[in-house]
């Protein structure tokens, strides 16, 4: 028993030192890729691979504004060919499963992404759940070459932004490959732009990292359209994935702006065809507390609050209704899956009229309704920097 | 010296007493000079042999015989020397046997023993009688009037605690059944006499509750001790040696411990308890995993606390041998796995390191346990310096210096510390052992490695025996009802109250502990 087993485990051993089967690598041999960029150029080689790699050293440094991360650029026919020039130029091994987020240039996105996402997806190295950006009016190496103030890993920072407008994190490319392999949803991507010299520095200024919206692609992943902001935030909102937010509401005669931070976010599509085209009747819902009142209304009084509600709710239903009555027009891109709500509603009829979809999204009646609930008016009814006779009792 | 404890397989020693000293063999003589003559002859060069002829009343003498630091002295004197002095009876000249007993009437000591034959005579001076030889008798007396220096009774340092009783056993077998006893206030409770060992002749008593007992432990460990050949029995462990099942397994399958309100909890549940003279360590049979990873603490404080540290304790041994191992293959092979920020500040401090991480940690547990047996064997105020070189210079020198980077002194530390929190010492060599092919396994495989030496050491856990009760039971094989106590301390709790001993003893009383846990 003793012998056999002695003479096992040496052959383990043996086996294990000869075969050469040893699959490590070192920490410090690796370039550890946090992010990367895709671009288009008219001549060729086209497609150019930018990745910012993350020096450790700088990482443990205090200020997140040293010198941490190094962006390499290589040009190839395809992603991988370009990759492979890059680890030419690297004394490490490239090492990608840690790349968080993508960027494709304005021009990549124009020119249209068909050609470049199989390598996203098929190497195994990759991690799917990343996020993905277009760069408004730039390159993605502009965004890589930035420097992020209070990231040590600065490509992540366009992602935590984006974060804290509301969107869930790390899911961008993968609902991306899902609405392009759809049948009728449109593809999506969250836009940034390099802003020129928001970045104060003591006397100098940098330019800085701004999200700025949402990307709409055609069916062949070509760059249609951009949407604003706030456009973005009511397309989440329509598609019930808003988390958090923060909506600055006009009022009516213009009395004024009042901010609300929203939570609670629900919506309800209900679909109706029983004419030629079919009416989308959106219903969006949420509660928000006041978090800025400029305005003289005094929100003691129950009946300003419920007109403030009113008024708010209108605002926000006319503005989603234009924002899909601009992609229903100008994109024909139904990125609301408002195709889903239909084959769900009428599953026997969506087969003859998806063929059509574009066309019948673009013609489709939609109304918004928008209900919100002032929960709370912050921590003060009256703006206490008033006297009373300034206040507004009655509204408009 | 090289006969430290030879192994019955590998044949008999060399010593055999009677060969040496014939004498012993022989039948005590009736005359006194006959006797003392050969006695000395027997304990030539034994300074420490005492021979007091007594002649009262000018009769035929008495002698007493004696091993000085042995017997008690005091009581010596008042109980054997005063009386035979002072006895003013004449001798009138009757039958041996009358002579005997006279004497023996006149000694003053409960134990009292007759001695036909020098070596049953010797081997009891040597075991801390005093001999009273008459003369015109062929029978010596025997006073067993042991009073050799012991230690007083102290905290069980091995296995302190902070609530619940703190005595711990001694050197000294009585005092350590004594302990026994006075918790176990039943004739139930059984000592059994056993010596052992041809030169050191060490007493050794096996003990169990009867009717808990489960009889086929008792049975084998009985059978495995009486066929014990040895010389010497210094410690409990040359019994474990002996009677353990598997003697090349990481895992100790006797228990050990020095603490009696152990061993009484032991022996309630049906085990059964072996103590060796100057040993104070007893060995408990059969032993569990489980076992091993119980505190006494946790029956001592309320299950509520008690129940979620043993929580931790099984967490902590699972870190003790994993966490370096999965440190090295996360970051050497699998470090998509790890969170990015984590692993960016691992590749920080990394990043000055020379050697292969496997090397680093490595040599980083092995220089942990360096530490740890330097501070066993040095003197109590040398400690403090090794563990300022230790700490310091080892952990924070070697890491500034980049010589090593800090992740991995901080999961040996981690391990290290993980490790500490195994109630029983000897247990927790074990796992520390076990570390090391864990961590080879695990820089060759990755996490592969890790899954493959878990497996290993789980067939091994799961085939091990000890005295016929699977180690992982009541886990595997399971048995339901009695498991919970491996998860809640209070379950035992419930199942003592559970558990009725007969009250007055009788052959038929045996319940096999399987008939006996399951009622609950």
């Amino acid at each position: 028993m003793m012998k056999r087993s002695g003479g096992l485990i040496l052959a383990i051993a043996a086996g294990l030192c000869l075969s050469g089967c040893w699959d490590q690598t070192e920490l410090n041999d690796r370039a550890i890729v946090v992010g990367s960029g895709l671009d288009w150029r008219d001549r060729a080689p086209s497609i150019i691979v930018t990745e910012q790699i993350v020096l450790p050293q700088g990482v443990s440094a205090k200020s997140a504004l040293s010198q941490n991360s190094i962006a390499v650029s290589a040009s190839g026919t395809g992603v991988l060919n370009a990759m492979n020039k890059i680890q030419s130029y690297l004394s490490r091994k490239n090492f990608i499963s840690h790349r968080r987020v993508f960027f494709v240039g304005e021009a990549m996105a124009k020119h249209g992404l068909l050609n470049v996402l199989d390598e996203m997806t098929r190497n195994p190295d990759v991690r799917l759940r990343s996020d993905a950006f277009v760069v408004r009016d730039a390159t993605a190496q502009d965004v890589l070459r930035l420097r992020s103030p209070l990231e040590k890993i600065p490509s992540l920072g366009a992602v935590r932004s984006r974060h804290l407008l509301g969107a869930a994190t790390g899911t961008s490319f993968l609902d991306f490959l899902i609405a392009a392999a759809d049948e009728t949803d449109f593809a999506t991507l969250p836009v940034v732009r390099v802003r020129q010299e928001g970045l104060i520095l003591g006397q100098r200024e940098e330019d800085i990292l701004q999200f700025i919206g949402r990307a709409v692609f055609s069916k062949d992943l070509r760059l249609i359209d951009y949407l604003t902001v706030n456009e973005a935030t009511y397309r989440l909102w329509v598609l019930g994935v808003l988390k958090s937010t923060t909506l600055t509401v006009p009022l009516p005669r213009n009395s004024g702006e009042m901010a609300v931070d929203v939570r609670r976010f629900r919506s309800k599509v209900m679909v109706n065809w029983t004419t030629g085209i079919p009416n989308f009747d959106i219903r969006l819902m949420a509660a928000g507390s006041v978090i800025e009142n400029p305005t003289t209304l005094d929100l003691k009084k129950q009946t300003i609050v419920k007109k403030v509600e009113q008024a708010m709710g209108a605002t926000i239903a006319r503005r989603t209704w234009k924002m899909i009555h601009k992609v229903q027009t100008r994109d024909h891109a139904d990125i609301f899956q408002f195709g889903h709500d239909v084959l769900r509603r009428y599953p026997g009829r969506w087969n003859t009229v998806k063929k059509d979809w574009p066309a019948i999204f673009s013609a489709a009646n939609v109304t918004v309704h928008c209900d919100i609930a002032l929960l709370t008016t912050g921590v003060t009814g009256r703006s206490p920097h008033l006297n009373p006779q300034q206040f507004d009792q009655s509204g408009w | 010296m090289k006969h430290h404890r030879p192994h019955p397989a590998r044949g008999q020693s060399q010593f055999d007493e009677q060969a040496l000293i014939p004498q012993l063999a022989m039948p005590l003589s009736d005359t006194v000079q006959q006797n003392e003559s050969n006695l000395r002859g027997i304990l030539s060069g034994a300074s420490d042999a005492v021979f007091r002829t007594i002649r009262a009343n000018g009769s035929h003498p008495l002698l007493v015989v004696y091993v000085d630091g042995l017997v008690d002295s005091k009581q010596l004197e008042e109980a054997v020397l005063q009386p035979c002095l002072q006895d003013e009876t004449p001798r009138t000249p009757g039958t041996a046997e009358n002579a005997l007993d006279h004497v023996a009437g006149l000694i003053a000591v409960g134990d009292i023993k007759r001695a036909k034959t020098f070596g049953h005579l010797v081997h009891a001076l040597l075991n801390g009688s005093a001999a009273v030889i008459v003369h015109g008798c062929s029978e010596a007396l025997l006073a067993n009037l042991p009073g050799w220096e012991t230690r007083a009774i102290e905290e069980a340092s091995s296995e302190s605690g902070i609530r619940g009783p703190r005595e711990g056993f001694t050197e000294s077998l009585r005092t350590n059944t004594s302990m026994i006893r006075r918790r176990l206030r039943t004739p139930l409770l059984k000592m059994e006499l056993v010596t052992l060992g041809r030169i050191s002749r060490t007493n050794i008593v096996i003990t169990y509750v009867d009717g808990v007992v489960d009889r086929t432990v008792l049975q084998e460990a009985k059978r495995r001790i009486s066929a014990m050949q040895v010389d010497m029995v210094l410690d409990s462990h040359y019994v474990e040696d002996f009677i353990e099942d598997v003697s090349w397994s990481p895992f100790p399958q006797v228990l050990n411990t020095e603490r009696p309100d152990v061993v009484a909890a032991s022996l309630f549940e049906g085990k059964v308890g072996i103590l060796v003279d100057g040993s104070p360590h007893t060995l408990i049979v059969p032993m569990t995993l489980w076992s091993g990873l119980q505190s006494s603490e946790d029956y001592y404080e309320r299950s509520v606390f008690s129940s979620p540290i043993r929580w931790l304790r099984y967490f902590l041994l699972f870190v003790a041998v994993t966490i370096t191992p999965t440190y090295i293959a996360l970051t050497t092979f699998h470090p998509e796995m790890l969170p990015t920020n984590l692993l960016l500040n691992f590749a920080a401090a990394r990043e000055p390191s020379p050697v292969p991480t496997a090397i680093e940690a490595l040599v980083m547990d092995l220089l942990f346990e360096g530490l740890r047996e330097a501070g066993v064997r040095l003197p109590r105020n040398v400690g403090p310096a090794v563990s300022i070189v230790g700490g310091l210079v080892l952990g924070q020198a070697a890491v500034d210096a980049g010589i090593v980077s800090a992740p991995v002194v901080i999961v040996v530390a981690a391990s290290g510390v993980a490790s500490f929190t195994i109630p029983r010492y000897s247990f927790s060599f074990s796992f520390r052992l076990l570390r090391f092919p864990v961590l080879l396994l695990a820089s060759v495989l990755g996490l592969y490695g890790i899954t493959v030496s878990f497996l290993a050491i789980l067939i091994h856990q799961v085939n091990l025996e000890s005295f016929g009760v699977p180690y992982m039971s009541p886990v595997a094989p399971w048995s339901p009802g009695r498991w919970r106590d491996v998860i809640l301390p209070s379950a035992r709790r419930s199942s003592m109250v559970d558990t009725a001993i007969p009250d007055v003893p009788s052959g038929s009383t045996a319940v096999h502990p399987n008939e006996r846990g399951d009622h609950e």
